[in-house]
């Protein structure tokens, strides 16, 4: 008898598959499960041989931890993820993780029970390893899957911490050094054991640039950092992880300097109690270190101003440290770490201002300097991280993000930092983010929006145009103006008609919906309509949506000439002809913002 | 009642609308057309099954974002035609109506709005 395991919060579902999957075959069972925690309990007390399972589930054990668990408490358990959020990066990371079975929601119930009875038939077992997850991986993992969680990484007597608040990478600390230096430290560990505890409190941030941002530069740098070494990574071994072999782990250790060198390779063990997740290496935490990693959120609260005077000096010394030996590597390397062809790097391409020095009473600004730059540099040149040790995710990470033609064709000049802090930094609603005061908004949002409007902006898209070239307005600024003009939208924005991503979104007060999720499902529907438009005649396209429903109007609309569509939700009161004739006029204002 | 009065109501109510392409009672369950009636002769089976499939996906999408809500109206501008529809009280159909885009929206909700009511009678005789 074969038992299929389904985990998936929404129970018609489950009762479909139930009833439908495999009806004519009395060799297999189909146990289901509506939660996380319901679906590792079953994993733990019956034999599963096939583990289906979504990838985002509310509760403290979505899929992506019940898969990271299945390699301890099923072994031998197949695992076949589903997921409405159908993006190819996903279908990376999946596979990355021995996930070679990966099906988009909505399917068909035939292609799923191909699937499993594919399965079932190949007695492949869990493909892939877990050992194979490098921090990089769990990184994007947890941020992909819009993830709350406290992940702990031990190596030898090192401790780090990295907090990940829906999907972005808030916070973290590296011994005595926080921020963005900190997580860097951590890529460049070999190996390590890592905790994930899911409840946790955390009230500091100490990083603002978004995490591909983040990895992209943490590799970067264990690019540069192994080109200077001259080390070869083919010549260290799969086994080499172990802190006793491993050259980094030597460096790091002597220098107390940023060691750069492979991401650390971890191996999932096992649970070790509620709230808390086990991947680690050959090594575990003691009883008195998961009492600590239990505190952690305690002792995350109450150190911000500490960690903010540490930070501030270490990561500029760090950061001083790198552009040297970037530029020493200009002179003598034949690897030329230039952001363009042809175009030699200076000390400019990587900005000395430290990245996470900002305090809370700072407004909370995501577009950083740097990370200005690195948007105007990849506009130059997209794929400036392309050596070997980019994984293949990260690969497609910076392909999927790269500029669209619309982006790389026209010339961009960086704005005086100041001044696109003001105009384009990200809002946020007062006491959304500690010690942020209304006073304390960007000027030009103060000056943009009523008092009723108070936005805040969702950025996924790290290297897009959005800042505007000197003397247009950034999309941000539109659509700021957009929901001053219409009193009843609860949120707007812009997203990818490719990925579904999102590039930028206002929120008012009392607004339900993430702009992600909005992003990700709405991106389905607007291939859908697609689809409809081009029925009748073979081709087309949709250029705009209206979707009355019950308490809301959803209004869609292509944004001309660029790969955007402009999303709007509004209540129902709105009056509709209005509505439609603002978003056709700032639908062409958009447009304005990417040519 | 018959089959052929949903036509014959379908069929007055493209007769009205002179922009009119197709005008389908569609199950969104499935995407087959119930009645179709299609002065123009266009193929309206393409357009109805992917509209259905827009109301799922809509259906999901609210219950996903964790506010589902029924969907009172789909207004679709395509820049070849112009799709609207509007669902049936208490059951998994939808009436689906397709215009060129010289005939303006407004005009088009009017007469369904008209019509509405002859529509859901002779579709509730047909299921009875």
């Amino acid at each position: 008898m074969h038992q299929i395991l389904i985990v998936d919060e929404e129970e018609h579902l489950l009762w479909a598959l139930e009833k439908n999957l495999l009806p004519e075959r009395d060799d297999i069972k189909i146990i289901t499960a509506s939660s996380g925690e319901m679906g590792l309990d079953l994993l733990r007390d019956e034999n599963i041989d096939v583990l289906i399972c979504d990838i985002k589930m509310p509760g403290r054990v979505d899929g992506f931890q019940l898969i990271l668990r299945a390699k301890e408490v099923a072994p031998d358990a197949r695992v076949v993820i589903m997921t409405a959020f159908g993006t190819n990066r996903i279908q990376n990371l999946a596979e990355r993780i021995g996930i070679t079975h990966y099906i988009e929601k909505p399917f068909n119930i035939s292609d799923l029970r191909n699937v499993v009875l594919e399965l079932l038939d190949a007695k492949e077992g869990f493909q892939g390893v877990l050992s194979d997850l490098e921090l990089t991986d769990i990184i994007q993992m947890l941020c992909l899957a819009k993830r709350t969680a406290l992940l702990h990484l031990k190596h030898k007597d090192h401790r780090g911490k990295i907090v990940f608040e829906r999907g972005d990478v808030s916070h973290a600390e590296f011994d005595d050094v926080m921020g963005n230096a900190a997580v860097y430290k951590m890529l460049a560990l070999r190996q390590g054991d890592i905790y994930m505890q899911s409840d946790f409190q955390n009230n500091k941030r100490t990083i603002h640039v978004g995490w591909q941002d983040l990895l992209l530069e943490g590799v970067r740098l264990a690019d540069e950092n192994r080109a200077a070494l001259g080390l070869d990574e083919h010549s260290v071994s799969e086994e080499s992880g172990s802190p006793d072999t491993s050259p980094f782990t030597g460096v790091f250790e002597d220098s107390g300097e940023i060691s750069l060198g492979m991401p650390p390779r971890l191996v999932p063990q096992v649970d070790r109690g509620s709230g808390l997740e086990e991947s680690t290496g050959a090594s575990f935490f003691t009883e008195e270190e998961l009492e600590e990693i239990e505190n952690a959120g305690k002792d995350l609260t109450g150190t911000a101003n500490g960690f903010d005077r540490v930070e501030d000096s270490a990561v500029r010394k760090l950061i001083e440290q790198h552009s040297a030996e970037l530029r020493g590597l200009d002179e003598e390397s034949e690897f030329t770490p230039s952001m363009g062809p042809g175009r030699p790097t200076d000390s400019s391409d990587f900005p000395v201002q430290p990245p996470a020095a900002r305090t809370f009473s700072e407004p909370a600004t995501s577009m950083q300097p740097e990370v200005i730059a690195r948007e105007l540099h990849a506009l130059e040149q997209p794929s400036y991280a392309s050596s070997a040790q980019v994984s293949s995710a990260h690969a497609s990470s910076s392909s999927a993000q790269a500029p669209s033609p619309y982006a790389s064709s026209r010339p961009v000049e960086l704005p005086p930092p100041s001044a696109s802090l003001r105009t384009s930094g990200a809002w946020a609603r007062p006491g959304a983010a500690p010690g942020i005061a209304p006073e304390d908004m960007p000027v030009g949002l103060e000056q943009a929006t009523s008092a009723s409007v108070v936005p805040a902006v969702t950025r996924m898209h790290e290297d897009t145009p959005r800042l505007g070239a000197p003397g247009l307005m950034s999309t941000r600024d539109v659509l700021g103006q957009f929901a001053q003009e219409l009193k009843e939208l609860s949120v707007t924005g812009l997203f990818s008609f490719d990925d579904g991503l999102a590039l930028d979104f206002v929120e008012l007060p009392g607004a339900t919906y993430e702009a992600d999720v909005l992003s990700a499902f709405f991106r389905d529907v607007a291939a859908c309509a697609d689809h409809t438009s081009a029925s009748l005649t073979g081709e087309g396209e949709f250029l705009e949506l209206q979707l009355q429903l019950e308490r809301e109007i959803i209004l869609m609309r292509r944004v001309e000439q660029t790969p955007y569509v402009h999303i709007a939700v509004l209540d129902r009161s709105v009056r509709l002809g209005i509505a439609l004739v603002m978003m056709r006029r700032y639908g062409a204002k958009l447009t304005r913002c990417f040519i | 009642m018959s089959q052929n009065s949903i036509f014959e109501v379908l069929q007055q109510v493209a007769a009205n609308i002179p922009g009119c392409l197709f005008t389908s009672i569609v199950d969104a369950d499935s995407g087959m057309s119930l009645a179709s009636v299609s002065p123009r002769g266009e193929d309206a089976a393409g357009a109805d099954a992917f509209h259905s499939d827009l109301y799922r996906l809509i259906q999901r999408s609210m219950q996903m974002l964790e506010s589902p809500q029924p969907i009172e109206g789909v207004v679709l501008v395509g820049d070849s035609a112009i799709f609207l529809s509007i669902p049936f009280p208490n059951s998994t159909y939808f009436w689906h109506m397709a215009t060129d885009l010289d005939t303006t929206v407004g005009f088009t909700q009017a007469l369904m709005r008209k019509y509405s009511g002859a529509v859901t009678q002779s579709l509730g005789q047909l299921l009875a």
